[in-house]
């Protein structure tokens, strides 16, 4: 990395808009192209003081500063267009979480890099609606929780209960959703309604090490921990009252179904077998990159293939994942109020994925080109009429789920021409961490956290209530400054927002 | 019956062929194997030319296997079909070119004139151009509310369309399986897109064929999902067990 004085990197970053940042080459080596940056003036504060303390002398250790990462990006080989940082960026493993980029499938010098898809592969929320009413749920909400709590397994090393054998778990890889389908546990709608149609078609279990499945198998159709829940939601403003009507959105008050899980252990060990693989790779190919945690290998070679293989492996399990606890939920909601999932119209809204790398077709000057489209703590936002998105949100846009952090709102945006334009049609994830996770640990009580919650009048069900504080609300950048920015910016438009009335947690 | 392949060999006397009179069948066999088909020599033909005699019937037994014939049955009327094809055969060969000329001409006929059969049906004989015909749709359309065309046809197809959605017998039973549910999208929120131009009714068209393709679309992914319904109904078997489940710390 280069030592310059915080004034000095200061020249390499301009402010193009009240939205949008760039990044000029030479901020870091090798840039093949510019960094880009979207925030607002408060979550542009954050990211320079974050800068600013990197620059300070002694500074070593850690997770670089995200702007430096987005640069880190820039340089690596076949990258086209620009390394992009959305309203939620912060550092992490080599790519920034909240940071996308495209690389050309043509060019073969082109890498995949499974930093730039992170550790939970396939990670996503699905969002599914009701004909509930927030009256309807208030008087049981306690109940409701304790009965979805106790349906989803949650929590580091918890266990799933829906039985699943080594040979079911090895079709699963491979079908994603039609697994789902084909057992029984998910509707053919939910298909429909699924960024992908919930199953990557490339996946190949056999690139899969033993390790992952045996991590993998008794996971399934659990929800895990960290910064993953499901929450029970209800409509708190409607912004786009069409886009929200193809939802099936009617009205405030609404209630809606979140999920926010990934691939779990399964997913973890695959990017971790694919990285050891990789840094021989490297070394044969003679891939330079400013940042050992970038490790990559080319697209084209055994070990990029083997890993989108692997990756598209888990991110199916990621779609039977979100989909057995789909089920569940409804369960949990057909017992509670005695009336089966179809009545209480539990269809599934969308299901976004916000990491995970994907071969996609894109406009760079006016000519199609085949990327690979890296999208880390990035979700996609396709347009209107895009062919890839289902038909009833052909004249809306895609819907894009944006998880807001325990007990604050999420949101559902819609994807723009714009961000077509500008992103590669991708959008931000979520809050994004502002405080790492041991700083949280030291500075924020457990107690006043749920104490808090309960003020709030939310319901909570937490596994490990000694790790809460690692996802309190002061833990993250504020959601709807993220969100906001994505809207003034452009490259996605605010449809719908919601408010927590339960949540349930690892 | 093969009275067809039996004229266009050219038999003389096809006009007053009957495949059930004895004679007639024997008369045949024999004209064929002495004008076409040539499997005996003439001398040993005498057998086959006494029509008469209560012996024919060996006799032609034999000469079908003398032919080779494939076929099975005893039924000599199966025979007579097999070695009139092979007849046909011959008698192609030996003229191959100036049949396949003749066919070609025939086909560019053909194509150029539309076989006209005559019909019983009404419908098939209506004039679909007469004034009588086009008053008859719009008053139809103008019955039915469905806007007009300049071509009276294609008003015809839409007032089609229209029956067989909305007047069939199960959706007069229950009409509101067929209306569409929720409020309507309103046309002047459908986003342009890559639609470029000023005419507004230019953009409009554009919009309303958007729509269209998209209710196309929607039909066949519903198509799509009846289909995978229909096989969960044989595949699906989900099941859950509680002791499995375990909460982490």
């Amino acid at each position: 990395m280069v030592v310059r004085a915080y004034n000095e990197e200061l020249a390499y970053l301009e402010k193009k808009s009240p939205y949008k940042w760039e990044i000029k080459k030479g901020f870091q080596p090798n840039m093949r192209v510019e960094g880009v940056f979207y925030v607002n003036k408060f979550l542009e504060k954050l990211m320079l003081e974050e800068l600013q303390n990197a620059c300070r002398p002694g500074m070593i250790g850690g997770f670089l500063p995200g702007v430096k990462q987005i640069a880190n990006v820039a340089a690596l080989p076949g990258i086209v267009h620009k390394s992009i940082g959305l309203p939620d960026v912060h550092s992490g493993y080599g790519f920034a979480i909240g940071n996308m980029a495209a690389f050309d499938m043509d060019d073969p010098q082109s890498i995949v890099s499974p930093g730039g898809v992170g550790f939970d592969i396939n990670c996503g929320v699905r969002l599914l609606r009701t004909n509930l009413f927030e009256k309807d749920v208030q008087p049981i909400k306690e109940q409701l929780a304790q009965s979805m709590f106790d349906h989803i397994p949650v929590g580091v090393g918890s266990k799933g209960i829906i039985p699943m054998n080594a040979n079911d778990l090895e079709e699963a890889l491979e079908m994603g959703m039609d697994w789902s389908l084909r057992e029984g546990y998910a509707w053919a709608e939910d298909k429909e309604h699924c960024e992908e149609n919930g199953r990557m078609l490339n996946a190949d279990s056999s690139k899969v090490s033993m390790r992952a499945r045996k991590r993998g198998l008794p996971q399934l159709g659990t929800l895990g921990a960290g910064n993953h829940y499901a929450e029970i939601q209800v409509v708190d403003e409607v912004y786009d009252k069409w886009a929200a009507k193809k939802m099936g959105i009617e009205n405030v008050g609404q209630v809606c179904v979140m999920i926010h899980s990934g691939s779990r252990g399964f997913g973890h060990q695959v990017a971790t077998d694919a990285l050891l693989e990789m840094e021989k790779a490297m070394a044969r190919d003679k891939i330079e990159v400013n940042d050992r945690q970038l490790a990559c290998a080319r697209i084209n070679s055994n070990e990029g293939q083997n890993y989108l293989k692997a990756m598209s492996a888990a991110a199916n399990f990621a779609w039977v994942n979100r989909s057995s606890m789909t089920f569940l939920a409804r369960q949990a909601f057909a017992k509670q109020f005695k009336l089966t999932p179809d009545d209480l119209d539990m269809h599934v809204i969308y299901d976004v994925s916000h990491n995970i790398a994907k071969m996609e077709q894109h406009y760079i000057d006016g000519k199609p080109k085949h990327l690979l489209v890296h999208r880390k703590g990035s979700t996609r936002a396709f347009p209107p009429y895009h062919p890839l998105i289902p038909v009833d949100y052909q004249l809306t846009g895609q819907p894009v789920l944006i998880g807001g952090t325990m007990g604050t709102c999420s949101y559902v945006l819609t994807g723009t021409e714009q961000g077509m334009n500008e992103t590669f049609g991708s959008t931000c994830h979520g809050a994004g961490r502002a405080l790492s996770r041991a700083k949280s640990r030291r500075n924020i009580d457990y107690n006043d956290v749920l104490e808090k919650l309960q003020k709030q009048g939310i319901a909570i069900r937490v596994a490990s209530p000694k790790l809460v504080m690692e996802e309190a609300p002061e833990s993250y950048k504020n959601v709807t400054d993220v969100v906001d920015t994505c809207h003034e910016a452009g490259i996605s438009k605010k449809t719908v927002k919601l408010r927590p009335i339960a949540v349930i947690k690892g | 019956m093969s009275i067809n392949k039996v004229k266009a060999l050219g038999y003389p006397l096809a006009a007053v062929f009957d495949a059930n009179d004895q004679k007639s069948f024997r008369m045949l066999i024999l004209w064929l194997e002495e004008n076409i088909l040539h499997t005996y020599v003439p001398e040993k033909r005498t057998e086959l030319q006494n029509v008469d005699s209560p012996s024919w019937d060996t006799a032609f037994k034999n000469y079908c296997v003398s032919c080779s014939s494939p076929i099975k049955s005893t039924e000599a009327m199966d025979q007579l079909e097999w070695l009139l094809g092979v007849a046909i055969r011959l008698t192609y060969n030996k003229q191959k070119n100036k049949f396949d000329s003749e066919t070609k001409k025939t086909l560019e006929v053909s194509t150029d004139v539309p076989m006209i059969i005559p019909s019983d049906n009404p419908i098939d004989n209506l004039d679909v151009n007469s004034s009588d015909f086009k008053e008859g749709i719009e008053k139809l359309a103008d019955l039915l509310n469905i806007s007009k065309h300049p071509d009276h046809k294609i008003t015809l197809e839409a007032i089609h369309k229209f029956i067989i959605k909305r007047l069939n017998e199960e959706a007069i039973k229950n009409p509101s399986s067929i209306l569409p549910k929720g409020e309507a999208f309103p046309l002047e929120k459908v986003k342009g897109h890559t639609i470029e131009s000023k005419d507004s009714a230019v953009l409009h068209a554009m919009k309303v064929l958007r729509l269209a393709q998209l209710h196309r679309l929607r039909d066949l992914q519903t198509c799509i999902n009846e289909c995978i319904v229909a096989m969960q109904e044989v595949t699906s078997d989900p099941k859950t067990d509680t002791k499995l489940g375990k909460v982490g710390y």
